[in-house]
């Protein structure tokens, strides 16, 4: 067994930043009866930011050099490795962009006190700890600490029947599957003795009895079940519309946004990591829920009016998406790579997408229907062209880095052999072309209603962050080797 | 290569009109500037369009003008972009008929001027891209990304259906379009990276060669389009403003050509023989059937589409005829020539002679509003010099000798006697068709007795609408009677692909 040193302490440094600026919030939150809300705002930023620059750093300097030889520390619980930092950082990158695009917003909903920013900070621990998970307990500790934050998050808004309805559901779906993941990986333990990827690898790559496998056969049906739960996949979708219907926007963001890539990276612990030798067992299931993800999201967003729920459903196809790219990520350390990238621009334009929701209004009101975005470029042609950015790059549309996330993610399909499966998800994609170019229409084709307002009504700040975040996906788009070659 | 001056004239000639539009729309929504301002870089994008046939050695097979920087190393993609006697007429028609899409939209577009012409500086960038690149990505990028303006320019400014008609443009072209994705993705694992020309010297098997040629079929039938996947284009035509439709007859229905000759023929030559029968027979439905639609439509533009994919099935029984007669077992590079030849003449032709029906049809409409035959007659009563174009682009698109629809028209039927008489009989029929459908459109639109007050009060064409009609009219006479400088920029590089399907069978 490693020993804890100093080392360890210097690489979990982000996340140590971030519960000492959790438990800074909370103090002031307490100690302060009128505490506002900007300095809640701003000593969040300043948390996720702080974090951001320490991964940062953490990338650019090997803190762990001609110390430790091995990757994996905090007696192997936790992996560090550049990569997970990088992901750490977009992570907590994109939780501020959506903090920013909500700041504003929160006092409507009634929510713009200290448990919202501190719900929110917890669960992006969780988050960081899920991805640097080096065995399937630390996965459990960290997925839970990202989940039951949301949780609460979802409830936040205490008179919004709608919004306790997505709570109660997201609940107790969300701990069942967390029940049904735990049971698999109890399962796997007792197939291999041992909780530690690494072990558990080693374990099934030495050879199994025929009930060991048939144990872990079992196991790894229970934990593709729990990650496709958190990826918001089909047909473990039914809590997705729900929440980004009926919880309010900025927790709606939050949730559709950056623990995609927690889930992404659980997956590859879990499946890649630990039962890589399995792959041929468990990848079946995999395809056919990545199909059912394709076909359910697109079909159903076709006929949403709400455009929270269209944006929904969109996510569960682009769940199918992630999970193709988890699929193949065996296949090559590029394809590991079209995963993340995937994961990580859609969590970029889900944040840009509810950004611009979070932006607009009509008659002092959140946008609810896709048609009251009637006319809306009419008046805000640079916003209407902003949101049709973000529109085209969810449909993959070249010039937008979403194009780039279908082309990597396809393309190393393609390479697995999975040719079947990447023309269905093409023909699924055109479906959902649909859905995405009727946002644009109604902002650009329809004749504005009267007695409809839109107004744009954010702060400098947010509408600063959404132009960069809209920029980014072009820029990406134009050049997506900026992203790409951190990820390779 | 050639380029001895060092200067990117290819990259200027796509980005120019990009970054031009932006300026565009960033400048706001002042007419008269935003009109100068467009004009003004659509000459400049055409001005610099200009040393790529000055510079043009026809002799060199080959690219020309070649650039390459690697993009993006971890995608295997480059921004590669060459042109050679297939693309440098097009990426040249593109520059020009832009400058006349923008003096055509001048005091027409009154709603949000400034996204008007910026949409459509922005497309002629897009289009010349796809003309000029020679990295397959590349090409698939400026391919999607075209449809964005194009699906606005139909759906903001359209007619009363646009919303439908710019939909089912994009969603047709867009399915149409990821096999193509499909395809090229292959050919990547099996080259290593996306040159075309690389793709172009692989050794397929046959039965590769065969689903490959379905996957490019499917992204190019539909841009031609092709019967049966042409529906969108009549009522994208009708719908979009003037200039769009100009811009989709000119430009956009070109790629779909363009991809037969680029990827169809010389990556899956084997593939494309095996079919061959499916194209002929496609494609004299189209010249054929689609001719006898276009006879009983009330609606011009409706007409012109029509007029428009029958057109266009001469082009695409002209590209596939090389295949087909090397299929049989043929061998006379003559015939292949002459088939390549009038496919290529067939489409500029195309393009300059539908600009200018569309165009017509376009003063009408900004005259009283209405594109209906039964609302017009004795038009030339009071708009004589407007007749008079009316009257020549109607005999032009028929193929009358001397103008330049007769050249391609008359090298495909000639070709098509070396592969089967019948099919050649059969498609001269459509002459008889064409000739039929204009000239009743002529005489009851233009000739006659005036019987409408409404057509009494219209005013002749004013000097803009003169220039026009006007240099269009001069390029239809002057490719009509000599054909030859733009078949000898072709020439060499059309002998390079029959050397090449020669090699493959």
């Amino acid at each position: 067994m490693m020993e804890l040193n100093f080392t360890d302490l210097l690489v979990a440094l982000p996340e140590i930043f971030l519960m000492s600026m959790i438990v800074i919030i909370l103090l002031y939150e307490s100690l302060n009866k009128n505490a506002k809300q900007s300095m809640l705002y701003t000593l969040s930023l300043i948390a996720l930011f702080g974090t951001a620059v320490l991964g940062l750093f953490q990338y650019n300097y090997d803190v762990t050099e001609g110390v430790i030889a091995s990757n994996f520390f905090w007696y192997g619980e936790i992996i560090y490795n550049p990569l997970i930092t990088l992901i750490k950082v977009f992570m907590v990158l994109i939780v501020a962009f959506g903090l920013v695009y909500g700041y504003s917003r929160l006092n409507e909903n009634d929510i713009a006190n200290a448990e919202y920013y501190v719900l929110v900070l917890l669960s992006t621990l969780g988050m960081l700890v899920l991805v640097a998970a080096g065995s399937v307990l630390t996965v459990y500790v960290g997925l839970e600490l990202m989940s039951l934050p949301m949780y609460g998050l979802v409830a936040l808004n205490r008179r919004s029947n709608k919004g306790s309805e997505a709570a109660m559901k997201y609940f107790v779906m969300g701990a069942m599957s967390s029940g049904i993941l735990l049971f698999g990986m109890a399962l796997l333990y007792g197939a291999t003795g041992s909780l530690q990827i690494i072990d558990i690898r080693e374990v099934i790559a030495g050879g199994m009895t025929d009930s060991q496998s048939r144990l872990i056969l079992f196991s790894a049906v229970f934990l593709i079940v729990g990650t496709v739960f958190k990826l918001g996949g089909a047909p473990f979708h039914s809590w997705v519309p729900d929440v980004y219907e009926g919880a309010p926007a900025p927790v709606a963001m939050y949730i559709g946004a950056a623990p995609k890539i927690a889930a992404f990276m659980m997956g590859v612990i879990i499946l890649l990591g630990g039962l890589l030798e399995f792959a041929d067992k468990w990848q079946p299931f995999v395809i056919a829920i990545a199909i059912i993800s394709f076909v359910i999201g697109n079909l159903v967003a076709l006929k949403q009016e709400n455009i929270r729920r269209m944006l929904g459903y969109s996510a569960v196809s682009h769940a199918g998406f992630i999970l193709l790219g988890l699929l193949i990520a065996d296949t090559s350390y590029d394809a590991l790579g079209a995963g993340l990238f995937y994961a990580i621009t859609y969590a970029m334009t889900t944040t840009a997408a509810f950004g611009f929701l979070l932006s607009v209004k009509i008659n002092g009101k959140e946008i609810q229907a896709i048609d009251d975005l009637k006319g809306f470029a009419k008046k805000h042609a640079w916003y209407g062209i902003l949101m049709a950015a973000v529109m085209l790059s969810m449909g993959g549309i070249p010039f937008f880095v979403g194009f780039y996330a279908k082309f990597v993610v396809l393309r190393a399909a393609f390479e697995a052999g999975y040719l079947y499966t990447v023309i269905i998800a093409l023909l699924m994609s055109v479906i959902g072309l649909y859905y995405y170019l009727r946002v644009i229409k109604v902002m650009f084709f329809d004749e504005e209603v009267t007695g409809k307002e839109l107004t744009i009504e954010a702060n400098g700040m947010s509408q600063v962050f959404f132009n960069i975040n809209t920029i980014l996906l072009v820029v990406l788009g134009l050049s997506p080797s900026l992203l790409l070659m951190f990820l390779n | 290569m050639a380029d001895t001056m060092q200067i990117s004239w290819l990259s200027l000639v796509i980005w120019l009109p990009i970054i031009g539009g932006l300026i565009v729309l960033a400048v706001g929504n002042e007419p008269t500037r935003v009109r100068w301002m467009s004009l003004a870089f659509a000459i400049l994008s055409f001005i610099i369009s200009l040393p790529l046939i000055l510079g043009f050695s026809p002799d060199a097979s080959g690219m020309q003008f070649v650039e390459q920087i690697v993009w993006s190393s971890e995608l295997g993609i480059s921004y590669h972009l060459g042109i050679d006697g297939f693309s440098m007429p097009f990426i040249v028609l593109t520059t020009f008929v832009t400058i006349l899409v923008v003096i055509a939209g001048w005091e027409i577009i009154k709603d949000r001027p400034h996204q008007y012409f910026a949409a459509f500086l922005i497309l002629e960038g897009l289009m010349n891209g796809i003309f000029a690149s020679v990295d397959g990505i590349l090409f698939y990028v400026f391919f999607e990304a075209m449809l964005i303006p194009m699906f606005l320019i139909i759906g903001v400014w359209g007619g009363p259906g646009r919303i439908t008609a710019a939909l089912k443009f994009f969603l047709y072209t867009f399915l149409g379009s990821i096999f193509l994705l499909v395809a090229l993705i292959y050919l990547y694992f099996q080259a290593g990276d996306f040159n075309i020309l690389g793709f172009q010297n692989l050794e397929l098997a046959e039965s590769t060669q065969k689903w490959l040629f379905f996957a490019f079929l499917a992204g190019f039938a539909v841009k031609v389009p092709m019967f049966p996947v042409h529906t969108w284009l009549p009522s994208a035509h009708v719908e979009a403003p003037t200039g769009g439709s100009v811009i989709l007859a000119a430009i956009t229905l070109k790629i779909g050509g363009y991809g037969f000759v680029r990827f169809i023929l010389p990556i899956a030559p084997l593939g494309a023989s095996a079919y061959s029968w499916l194209i002929v027979a496609l494609s004299v439905i189209a010249i054929l059937y689609i001719a006898l639609v276009a006879l009983v439509q009330r609606d011009m533009k409706k007409m012109i589409a029509y007029s428009s994919i029958s057109h266009m099935g001469f082009v695409t029984l002209a590209f596939i005829l090389p295949v087909a007669m090397l299929g049989g077992g043929s061998l006379d590079p003559e015939a292949m020539q002459m088939a390549l030849q009038g496919g290529m003449m067939q489409m500029i032709s195309h393009g300059l002679i539908s600009s200018g029906m569309f165009l017509c049809i376009g003063v009408l409409y900004d005259r009283i509003h209405s594109r209906e035959i039964a609302d017009y007659g004795g038009v030339i009563n009071s708009m004589p010099i407007f007749g008079a174009f009316f009257i020549f682009f109607a005999m032009a698109n028929s193929g009358l000798p001397g103008t330049s629809g007769f050249i391609g028209e008359f090298w495909t039927i000639l070709a098509s006697f070396h592969y089967s008489v019948y099919i050649a009989i059969l498609v001269a029929l459509s002459l008889i068709l064409s000739a039929a459908y204009n000239l009743w459109l002529t005489k009851r639109v233009i000739l006659g007795d005036i019987v409408h007050d409404h057509v009494k009060q219209m005013k002749d064409i004013n000097g803009r609408e003169w220039f026009l009609l006007g240099s269009l009219a001069v390029l239809v006479i002057l490719l009509g009677v000599w054909p030859d400088p733009i078949a000898n920029l072709m020439q060499s590089t059309i002998d390079g692909l029959i050397t090449h399907l020669t090699g493959q069978f």
